[in-house]
C-alpha cells in the first residue's frame, strides 16, 4: 500500500497564503478535494507533484521526501492539470505515443498500454485525429488517459470531470473509484456529486486550510440536525435567503421549498432532513450555492 | 573431457535424488515474475533512446526550417562573396550572423512548450520540461555546430585558413549570439529597455569588429579567439543549467 503524506505545507504567492500549514496521510483510495475557487486547491495539487515547492513543512512518498525522489517519483505519478494542453497538431495517437516516451515506459509496452486508453476513454475512432479538431469532452477523456499511461500509483486528477456529459461523468466517476483500490487517487471538483459518490474520504478546503476531512458520513456528521426544509413564500423565500444558507430550493405550486443549514429552526414550519455533502460544504464553507440564482429568479418574478 | 562427462553424471544423479518443494518452487516463480514485472516498470531509457525519441517529437516545420537555414549556408556565402563583394574575412560575421539565427529556432521550439499549455504536463513526467528542453536545446545546437565545421572542412581552405580556425571563427559568435538570445528570453523579459539596449550595442559592437578589423583573423590572435569561444560555451552551458534549474524550482511561470 503506498502513502504520500504533507506535514504542515504552506505556501504563499505575494501577500496572499495559497495553502496554510496543511497536513495529511493519504493511503490507496479515493480522496475528493472540495473548495471553492481560490480556495488553494490546485496550489496544494501542484505541490503534491513536485510542480510548486511548499514554502514550509514537506511532503513524503513511502516515507521519502518527493523533491529528493525527483524522477522516481515522477515515474509513478499521474497528472491532469486543470488547464490541460495539447499540440493542436498531434493526433491523438502521436500525442499519447510521445507522452508515453516521456513518461518513459518501456517501448514494447507502449503499443500494449494505448490501446487499454483507447478502450477506456472511447476515443479509438478518434485516436488519427488531430488534437485541433477534437471537443472539449474529447480533450479532457484523452487527459484522464494520459494521466493512467504508466499505470500511476499517485493519481493527481484537477477537476476530471468537467467538459464531460453525464453519461461520461458516470463512466468515468466509475471507473476512477475502481482505480482507486489500487493506488492514491486525489481528485477536485466543482461537482459535489462526484466526490459523493466516489471519494472515500473528502477534504474540504476554504482559505488555503483544511477546514474538514473523513468520511462522507464524518463529515455530514456535525450538520445533522442543523439542515431544514420549509416552503414559503417568494417574499419569505427572499428573506430567509438573505439570513441563512441555502443548499437547494424548487418551486411548488407558487411557492418555495427551501433547504437551509440553520443551528436553529428557521421557521416554524421547517423539518429537520438528513444532511447531504452540499449541505456539509455550505456549513464548512459557507456562502450560498443558489444565492444568486434565487435573487436573479425572484427579480424575474418567479422560480422557473 | 572425462572429467566433465564424470561431473555431470554426478550432478545429474544429484538433482534426480533432489526433492522439490512445490510451496516453495511456486513462492520463487512467483518471486521472479513479480521482479519481472518490476523490472519492465523499472525501464530507464538510454540517453541514445531520448535523444531519438526528441528526434522525432520535433515537429516537421521546426526540422523543415532547421535544415533549410543550414542548406542554405551556401547559398549565404555565395551571396556575400559575389553580390555584396566583401572580403573573405568580411565574409565570416555574415556566416556568423546566419548561423547565429539558427539559435532562434530553438528558442521558439522552447516558446511552444509554453504557448500550446504543455509545459506543466511535461513538468510532471519522468523526462520532465528541463531535461526535454536541455536535450533538443543539445540536439539542435549539435546540428548546427556538425554542420558549420563540416562546412568549414569544405570552404576553410578558399579563404587561406584552417579547418580549425575557420570553424572557430563561426562558432564564437554563433555561441555569443545565444548567450544574448537567452539572456534576453529569461532575465531579459523583465529587466526594460535598458537591459535589450546593452544587449543590442554589444552585439553590434561585436559584429562591427568582426566586419571591420581584419586584424584579428592573424594567427597571433587565435588564442583570443579560442578563449572567446570557451567563455561563450561557459556562459551557454551556465544559462542552461540556471534555466533549467529555475523550470526546476518553479521559477518560470508553468502555463
Amino acid at each position: 500500500m503506498s502513502e504520500l503524506s504533507a506535514d504542515r505545507i504552506t505556501r504563499q504567492f505575494g501577500t496572499k497564503i495559497a495553502v496554510d500549514k496543511v497536513s495529511f496521510t493519504l493511503t490507496d483510495g479515493v480522496y475528493g478535494l472540495l473548495g471553492s475557487n481560490g480556495a488553494g486547491k490546485t496550489t496544494l495539487m501542484r505541490m503534491l507533484c513536485g510542480l510548486l515547492t511548499p514554502d514550509h513543512g514537506e511532503i513524503r512518498y513511502e516515507g521519502e521526501l518527493i523533491w529528493r525522489m525527483g524522477a522516481q517519483y515522477r515515474r509513478i505519478l499521474g497528472y491532469l492539470p486543470q488547464d490541460f494542453g495539447y499540440y493542436p497538431n498531434f493526433t491523438a495517437e502521436r500525442y499519447l505515443k510521445y507522452l508515453a516516451q516521456l513518461k518513459a515506459l518501456p517501448p514494447r509496452m507502449i503499443p500494449e498500454k494505448m490501446d487499454e486508453i483507447w478502450e477506456l476513454t472511447g476515443l479509438r475512432d478518434a485516436r488519427k485525429q488531430k488534437l485541433g479538431t477534437f471537443s472539449g469532452g474529447m480533450l479532457r477523456r484523452l487527459g484522464i488517459g494520459q494521466a493512467l499511461l504508466n499505470d500511476p500509483k499517485v493519481l493527481i486528477l484537477d477537476e476530471p470531470t468537467s467538459g464531460l456529459d453525464p453519461k461520461e461523468r458516470i463512466r468515468f466517476r466509475n471507473i476512477i473509484s475502481a482505480m482507486g483500490k489500487k493506488r492514491i487517487v486525489l481528485l477536485s471538483t466543482h461537482i459535489v456529486s462526484d466526490v459523493e459518490f466516489i471519494a472515500d474520504q473528502i477534504f474540504l478546503m476554504k482559505d488555503g486550510g483544511l477546514v474538514k476531512a473523513g468520511s462522507l458520513s464524518e463529515v455530514t456528521e456535525n450538520v445533522r440536525g442543523k439542515v431544514w426544509e420549509c416552503l414559503v413564500d417568494e417574499a419569505w423565500a427572499k428573506r430567509l435567503n438573505e439570513r441563512y444558507p441555502v443548499s437547494n430550493l424548487r418551486n411548488e405550486d407558487g411557492q418555495v421549498r427551501l433547504r437551509i443549514i440553520s443551528k436553529e429552526r428557521p421557521v416554524p414550519d421547517a423539518f429537520s432532513c438528513e444532511p447531504n455533502l452540499e449541505d456539509a460544504y455550505l456549513f464548512y464553507i459557507g456562502g450560498n450555492i443558489r444565492k444568486e440564482q434565487l435573487s436573479n429568479h425572484i427579480q424575474k418574478g418567479g422560480l422557473q | 573431457m572425462k572429467d566433465e562427462m564424470e561431473w555431470e553424471k554426478k550432478f545429474t544423479g544429484c538433482a534426480e535424488q533432489m526433492k522439490i518443494d512445490p510451496v516453495k518452487k511456486e513462492r520463487a516463480l512467483y518471486g521472479i515474475s513479480q521482479a519481472a514485472c518490476a523490472g519492465s516498470l523499472q525501464y530507464r531509457p538510454t540517453v541514445s533512446d531520448m535523444i531519438k525519441v526528441q528526434f522525432s517529437c520535433i515537429p516537421g516545420s521546426i526540422w523543415a526550417f532547421q535544415l533549410l537555414f543550414l542548406a542554405l549556408l551556401p547559398f549565404a556565402e555565395y551571396w556575400l562573396q559575389n553580390r555584396l563583394e566583401l572580403e573573405g574575412w568580411q565574409i565570416f560575421s555574415g556566416l556568423s550572423v546566419w548561423a547565429a539565427a539558427g539559435s532562434l529556432v530553438f528558442v521558439s521550439e522552447l516558446a511552444r512548450h509554453f504557448s500550446c499549455k504543455m509545459a506543466e504536463l511535461e513538468q510532471t513526467c519522468y523526462l520532465n520540461l528541463s531535461q526535454l528542453w536541455l536535450l533538443r536545446a543539445c540536439c539542435i545546437s549539435g546540428l548546427d555546430i556538425l554542420v558549420i565545421a563540416a562546412f568549414g572542412g569544405w570552404r576553410a581552405e578558399s579563404y587561406g585558413f584552417g579547418w580549425f580556425s575557420f570553424t572557430v571563427y563561426v562558432l564564437t559568435p554563433f555561441f555569443a549570439s545565444n548567450v544574448i538570445l537567452i539572456f534576453l528570453f529569461t532575465k531579459g523579459r523583465r529587466g526594460g529597455r535598458a537591459v535589450w539596449f546593452w544587449a543590442a550595442l554589444l552585439a553590434g559592437l561585436g559584429f562591427w569588429i568582426q566586419a571591420e578589423c581584419s586584424w584579428i583573423y592573424e594567427a597571433a590572435w587565435l588564442p583570443v579567439w579560442l578563449l572567446l569561444l570557451t567563455a561563450a560555451i561557459a556562459l551557454w552551458t551556465i544559462e542552461l543549467r540556471a534555466f533549467c534549474r529555475k523550470m526546476e524550482g518553479e521559477g518560470l511561470c508553468l502555463n
